[in-house]
């Protein structure tokens, strides 16, 4: 019965609660699709109008980033994720109510694309890093994964409400779920750090923890958080991650577009991304298992170049065999990056301004998705294939794996170098 | 509408979500109703589960201590 003996570390719990939370922000946010025919039709808009409703929230999502993460390192994740789901659920609950389509506009793409910014990895990774220091990789990567399962289970469900009822209660109830459920469980399981309940990361003993070194400090640790411009890695990181936001949207974008262009159904299409949701979830929590054991740059570098070899062969593979490849490929290294690169940023900034940074990494990534989505249409729209995007993001990727490779970890890793206590955390 | 999904939390395709529906509703051939149903009883017993086993653990914590 060993399965069933619940974890003895309260570290999990924090990480089974921002799963939840994760699931439910994550979930309703990619269900925006379903809504998209019912908000035409009530409000007499176009879809192209909608669309460009969720394209301002992409973007005012990647500048919330380093908002919260600012919020993050000077409030703690909770107050911080507490609020931001305060004003998720808050601004769910008008949007159920909303009189016209200025109003719906107004409140996705600003108040709920911000607020969710709130609750997704930036703040959460930098709870996790805190009460994890040896496990880090595998807990940001389970709740890495509270994302993908907020896809695969919230959307079908919201997906059967809206059948019942109506988008405006399907809404309504999302708000209190997210009111009711999420925000309780949050405020009542979530701590900031272990040390707030007479803790230590991972449930060392306190002698342990001591020989450890201290949590807050990595071996390059600045004073003030844009200091850490100064400093390689973060470069490095940002350089890596911004190709991963590149080629993650753009697939996301023009997969099924790509695939009916070369005679694909777009059922098809959508089964291989389905098999790339699969992987992903067995990708992004083995990724962060094994992240714990060996050098994070190592996995990180494999991945960039797993997902490189993908796209190779999305490009050069006859399409009908290609996204098959690609999908099972590439949907390894989906989500995989996430709890690679923050448990990285915090092990060689420490947890100390974790959230800027991490907040300032997530920024580039969702930038360079919003321009590779761009960029790869006008391609296919003056080349009349995506070979040469496809093949473009296989190189972009080759060089995210050096970049990431680049990172000395062994060098500027608090798992490797040992951190000198400062006056104020001794 | 085709913007990035299971990333980042942005949204899923229309057509992975056709997709997603008509599996969902070939693997479980049941009524909206009972869908439904099953995800509500899964929300409201997964948050109090959890909330009560994170609460009896530092309750035991704090007996031992």
């Amino acid at each position: 019965m060993r399965f069933l003996r619940l974890p003895s570390f309260y570290g999990w719990y924090v990480v089974a609660a921002i799963f939840f939370v994760s699931m439910t922000a994550i979930g309703s946010r990619q269900a925006f699709g379903l809504f998209v025919n019912p908000w035409s039709k009530e409000f007499g808009v176009s879809v192209a109008t909608i669309s460009a409703i969720s394209s301002v929230g992409w973007v005012i999502n990647g500048l919330a980033q380093p908002v919260v993460g600012r919020l993050t390192d000077r409030y703690g994740g909770r107050v911080t994720m507490g609020t931001s789901l305060l004003i998720l659920g808050v601004g769910t609950a008008i949007l159920s109510v909303a009189p016209n389509i200025w109003v719906l506009g107004f409140i996705h793409a600003a108040v709920i694309s911000f607020a969710v910014g709130g609750v997704m990895f930036t703040p959460s990774t930098t709870v996790i890093a805190r009460w994890f220091r040896r496990k880090r990789g595998t807990a940001m990567g389970i709740l890495a994964a509270g994302g993908s399962f907020g896809g695969i289970l919230g959307v079908p469900f919201l997906a059967y409400l809206l059948l019942l009822t109506n988008w405006r209660l399907t809404w309504g109830i999302v708000a209190a779920v997210m009111l009711l459920l999420a925000l309780p469980l949050l405020l009542l399981v979530v701590r900031n750090d272990p040390w707030q309940l007479g803790l230590q990361p991972d449930g060392e003993t306190a002698e342990e923890a001591r020989r450890a070194g201290p949590q807050r400090l990595g071996p390059l640790t600045v004073e003030r958080w844009p200091q850490c411009f100064r400093s390689a890695p973060l470069w490095l990181l940002g350089m890596s991650y911004v190709v991963c936001g590149i080629t993650t949207a753009m697939v996301a974008t023009h997969f099924v577009p790509y695939a009916e262009n070369e005679g694909i159904s777009a059922s098809t299409a959508a089964l291989a991304f389905g098999l790339l949701s699969a992987m992903n979830l067995m990708g992004v929590i083995g990724a962060g298992w094994l992240s714990d054991r060996m050098p994070r740059k190592n996995i990180l570098t494999a991945i960039y170049w797993t997902r490189g070899l993908g796209f190779l062969l999305l490009a050069f593979l006859p399409a009908g065999v290609g996204i098959w490849a690609f999908a099972a490929v590439a949907g390894i290294s989906w989500l995989a990056t996430v709890p690679l690169t923050s448990a990285l940023a915090s092990e060689i900034y420490g947890v100390k301004n974790m959230g800027a940074i991490v907040g300032i990494l997530t920024m580039v990534h969702q930038f360079g998705g919003a321009a590779a989505v761009f960029l790869a249409g006008v391609s296919f729209d003056v080349l009349g294939s995506y070979t040469p995007a496809f093949a473009g993001a296989a190189a972009t990727l080759v060089v995210a794996g050096v970049t990431a490779s680049l990172v000395q970890e062994r060098l500027t890793s608090a798992r490797y170098v040992g951190v000198a206590l400062a006056p104020a955390e001794a | 509408m085709r913007s990035p999904p299971l990333h980042h939390s942005e949204p899923v395709d229309p057509t992975l979500l056709d997709w997603i529906l008509h599996q969902v509703d070939r693997l479980l051939p049941f009524d909206p109703v009972v869908g439904v149903a099953i995800g509500g009883v899964l929300l409201l017993a997964a948050p109090a589960v959890l909330a009560a086993l994170a609460v009896r653990h530092a309750r035991r914590r704090a007996g031992r201590a």
